[in-house]
């Protein structure tokens, strides 16, 4: 009998014990009391900025000549740009390395599983040119198309390749780096502290919005706010939106860039902040609950 | 300006992995000639002599490394040993061998008097008669015009002879007088130095007369002003690129019937029946009135004024069915405009063997007509590389059939085709028959004073003398061996040949696949340069100040200090693209354009689009009065102003 009742207890607190831990989940999440919804704010935002990357490289044997190779591309690089005269075009150089390199008749054969032949090992130097067009809001989108493509000309003209080295492209296969991908041509949004307070309003709103519905049809009365949670917001995460060309690894962080937001396509580009946000119940007034 | 960054450019002589061997030194020969030093050590003198005469019966064929990595006849080793002798060696050797040098010597006479002075030169030249040997030697070569054999055989007596009483202001005045009609002006300035130093003030008999040493040195030396004046005024004129993208007149290779592929004119199959990228070689030539290609074994000729198709040598769906075999070689297609003829490289383009021969074939440049053929006159040789002409000679690079390693060169009668003599240069370490994904290797030459100099393109470079079929002597360089066989998804870059040409008083090479640029003092000879380039650059020219090399890249080294000075890199282009190089320009046509750059600094000036944008690149030409591309879509010419350039030879 004594050993029957222990048993029953056992049960109890093992039953128990789920559904306060289940309870407890709960209102760290905000949903045990009150009323939680999700509130987003969205702004649809014209590209202020075009950004290009152009791969620079000097491959040789003796590291002199890596470097000379690298410097003259780099110099005719950018005396064809300034030939250009685009005011609003900026250049920045990233990502300055020299590293062991291989040929691209070696790469294949590492790639083949094929013999390697005994050849001398290479020097390459190589950075990005990153060519940042700026304040391109409001300019119609054939103008801009049409000084894209004059930039991408100087490049092909000037011998250099868009995107990575065929080198790093190889390296980035070899290595499996399919993913943490980079456009080399991007549409960005880059003046974002203004456009996510605004976003911030919205999503705000919204949310009280969705928090009222639901107050109304539950016939509740909606109170303060008890907490709120960052979901989403524009610019805080990696900005890749679409996929890169197969093995393309990332080019070189941006340096001290700040908030923004990127698109590979010339349309309106979504700035989004989503919040997660508890309303509290108040009480019912007594008189009403008599009645 | 160039980079004073930290590098190397030292000649280093660490034995080169070449894929070409010549008959080269063997472990025996090795053996007996540390028997000889051995004897030497212990003035066993008849015993070293012997060991001598042994190792000359045996390798009269065979080169040495002679320890700078230059390979050198064996004979010429032989000699110098005897040179090196001790005074009590030299005292022996005349005792045991005057009398049959002597022998040698009085009847050296008439028919004999080449072959007998020769035999003394080479074997016998420390003997008591061996300086006047070579002293009538170098007169006989001298008044045959063989200039380099005349310097060669005097200077035997000023390095091998210290015992010689001819005078050395004599000699030396000789032997710079031969460089000098040579054309050897690095050498002749050697030799003037050590006049101008050591015997200024002596006097000298020349041709019956008595000149003063220094006054026959200042002579010769105004001659050399001259010939440099001359050779710096020969560079061909820039071209002012066509204004108009119009073009006075294109063909197409693309059939207007049975279009199927605007970009992709020939339907290519690889081994694996593959279609082949549209980037192989289109061989190409023109003179000042047509511009002439041949396709797959099927010449044709188009008037450069009109465009018309003046003349072809094959019905045109024989290029369809060389298409369609499977492991064709475009690259060892190749033709040649010269003095009214067009010689052809090519294989009939009826057959379709898989290994069918490669035939020299010489056309009537005006109707087509065929002059001669290899493949009647010699049938059992396959032609490898393009030929040289040069006066009523050709030399071309040649394979007997069914040996895909061997290299010959067939000196040829250029009237008729006739085969005046075979000189075998070696062996490549792969079958160039059974060279699938690379490009294969194939012999250039070049022709400089009386000698002719013969590029391997993997990893031998040699100095013939046309005339007895000898080779003087050989340099290897780095050139790793293609690859042999076939691998699905390999496509290394295809290679091409040029060179070798002669910068500064140097030959320079470049093998198709060296990761080495190398610059050969011929006079001695002496390697200079031996310096990392890209494995795919080749050899574009040089000028007083640098060396040219194209490739996927444009590159300048200074010849004074061997640094890179500068280097462009274009649009992407065919492998076969081959820029032009003038006065003060490079030209090169690629895939978006003929590129107009600066040779003294590598900056691209401007792009002339033209009309044919489809193109990959490929060959230019520029004639008086048209410039001409031709790339695997067709062929398009632009008119030029009326102060057109001369002719480049292109």
């Amino acid at each position: 009998m004594k050993l029957s009742t222990t048993f029953v207890c056992l049960i109890l607190v093992l039953g128990v014990l789920p559904l306060r831990a289940a309870a407890q989940a709960a209102a760290g999440n905000g949903t045990s009391d009150g009323i939680s919804v999700y509130g987003l704010g969205e702004l649809g935002v014209e590209p202020n900025c075009v950004e290009i990357d152009l791969s620079i490289s000097g491959l040789a044997e003796l590291p002199g000549d890596a470097l000379v190779k690298y410097r003259d591309a780099k110099s005719q690089l950018l005396e064809s740009l300034d030939k250009l005269k685009l005011d609003k075009l900026e250049t920045e150089e990233v990502g300055l390395s020299i590293s062991a390199a291989t040929s691209p008749e070696e790469q294949q054969r590492i790639l083949q599983g094929m013999p390697q032949a005994q050849a001398k090992p290479q020097i390459e130097v190589s950075s990005v040119m990153r060519l940042k067009l700026n304040d391109i809001r409001g300019v119609r989108p054939e103008e801009l198309l049409q000084t894209i493509g004059r930039l991408l000309d100087v490049a092909q003209d000037a011998g250099v390749g868009v995107g990575l080295s065929p080198t790093e492209m190889v390296n980035a296969i070899r290595r499996g780096q399919y993913g943490n991908q980079q456009l080399p041509i991007r549409f960005v949004v880059a003046d974002l502290a203004q456009l996510r307070e605004k976003a911030y309003e919205k999503a705000v709103e919204d949310a009280r919005d969705r928090a009222a519905r639901l107050a109304r049809l539950n016939r509740v009365k909606l109170g303060a706010t008890l907490a709120v949670h960052e979901v989403l917001v524009a610019g805080d995460q990696p900005t890749v939106q679409h996929v890169t060309n197969f093995g393309q690894q990332a080019p070189p962080p941006h340096v001290a860039e700040g908030p923004r937001v990127v698109s590979s396509s010339l349309t309106d580009i979504p700035v989004q902040v989503k919040l997660l946000v508890r309303f509290a119940i108040e009480p019912l007034d007594p008189a009403t609950a008599r009645k | 300006m160039a980079a004073d960054w930290a590098f190397t450019t030292s000649v280093s002589r660490e034995t080169p992995k070449a894929s070409f061997s010549l008959s080269s030194q063997t472990a025996e020969l090795r053996d007996s000639l540390d028997q000889f030093q051995r004897m030497v050590k212990h003035e066993q003198w008849e015993a070293a002599f012997d060991t001598l005469k042994e190792i000359s019966k045996k390798s009269t064929q065979r080169y040495i490394d002679r320890g700078d990595g230059v390979l050198i006849p064996t004979q010429d080793l032989v000699r110098s040993l005897h040179a090196d002798l001790p005074a009590e060696g030299r005292k022996a050797y005349r005792l045991f061998y005057d009398p049959q040098a002597t022998t040698l010597w009085e009847s050296a006479t008439g028919a004999k008097e080449l072959e007998n002075l020769s035999a003394i030169v080479s074997q016998h030249l420390i003997s008591s008669v061996g300086d006047a040997a070579a002293d009538r030697l170098g007169d006989l070569y001298f008044e045959r015009g063989e200039f380099e054999n005349a310097a060669a055989a005097w200077q035997a007596i000023a390095d091998d002879c210290p015992d010689s009483t001819i005078p050395k202001a004599q000699t030396l005045v000789k032997i710079a007088t031969a460089l000098a009609r040579a054309g050897h002006w690095n050498q002749f300035r050697q030799v003037e130095a050590r006049v101008d130093e050591e015997h200024r003030d002596e006097t000298v008999e020349i041709g019956g007369s008595t000149l003063a040493a220094a006054g026959q040195i200042d002579r010769l030396r105004e001659s050399a002003r001259e010939v440099e004046t001359a050779t710096s005024d020969a560079a061909v004129e820039d071209v002012a690129l066509p204004t108009d993208a119009e073009p006075s007149w294109r063909f197409s290779f693309q059939s207007t019937l049975g279009k199927r592929a605007a970009s992709n004119p020939f339907q290519l199959t690889d081994v694996y029946g593959r279609p082949r990228a549209n980037t192989f070689p289109i061989p190409a030539a023109a003179d000042d009135q047509r511009v002439y290609v041949c396709l797959f074994g099927v010449e044709m000729a188009f008037d450069l004024s009109t465009g018309k198709l003046a003349w072809r040598t094959g019905k045109l769906h024989l290029i369809n069915f060389q298409q369609a075999r499977q492991g064709i070689n475009p690259e060892r297609y190749a033709i040649a405009a010269h003095e009214g003829r067009v010689w052809v490289v090519g294989r009939d383009p009826d057959q379709a063997n898989q290994r069918g021969a490669f035939r020299l074939t010489v056309l009537d440049a005006a109707t087509g007509k065929e002059i001669f053929s290899s493949e009647r006159s010699l049938g059992s040789w396959s032609i490898l590389g393009a030929p040289l002409i040069r006066r009523d000679t050709a030399y071309v690079g040649a394979q007997r059939h069914g040996k895909g390693r061997e290299l010959s060169l067939l000196v040829l009668d250029a009237a008729d085709g006739k085969l005046k003599k075979t000189i075998d240069v070696g062996d490549y370490a792969v079958d160039q028959n059974q060279v699938y994904v690379d490009a294969c290797a194939q012999p250039t030459l070049a022709w400089r004073g009386d000698r002719l100099y013969l590029d391997t393109h993997a990893g031998a470079l040699a100095s013939i003398d046309p005339e007895n079929g000898d080779l003087d002597w050989a340099v290897l360089y780095e050139s790793p061996s293609p690859t042999a066989g076939h691998h699905y998804n390999y496509q290394p870059h295809q290679s091409t040949c040029t060179g070798p040409i002669f910068a500064d008083g140097l030959l320079m090479a470049k093998g198709m696949r060296s990761p080495r640029l190398v610059g050969i003092s011929v006079d001695g000879p002496q390697l200079v340069w031996n310096r990392p380039v890209a494995n795919s650059a080749v050899l574009l020219g040089a000028d007083d100040q640098c060396v040219y090399l194209g490739g996927e890249e444009l590159t300048a080294y200074d010849l004074e200090n061997k640094k890179l000075v500068w280097a462009t890199q274009l649009p992407r282009a065919a492998d076969w693209s081959r820029p032009l190089l003038t006065a003060n320009r490079i030209y090169q046509f690629t895939s978006r354009g003929i590129c107009e750059v600066d040779k003294k600094n590598g900056e691209l000036i401007q792009i002339f689009r033209g009309a044919d944008l489809d193109a990959l690149g490929g060959s230019m030409f520029v004639t008086p009065k048209s410039l001409v591309t031709v790339s695997n879509e067709g062929i398009v010419a632009y008119a030029l102003g009326d102060a057109g350039p001369p002719t480049p030879g292109n």
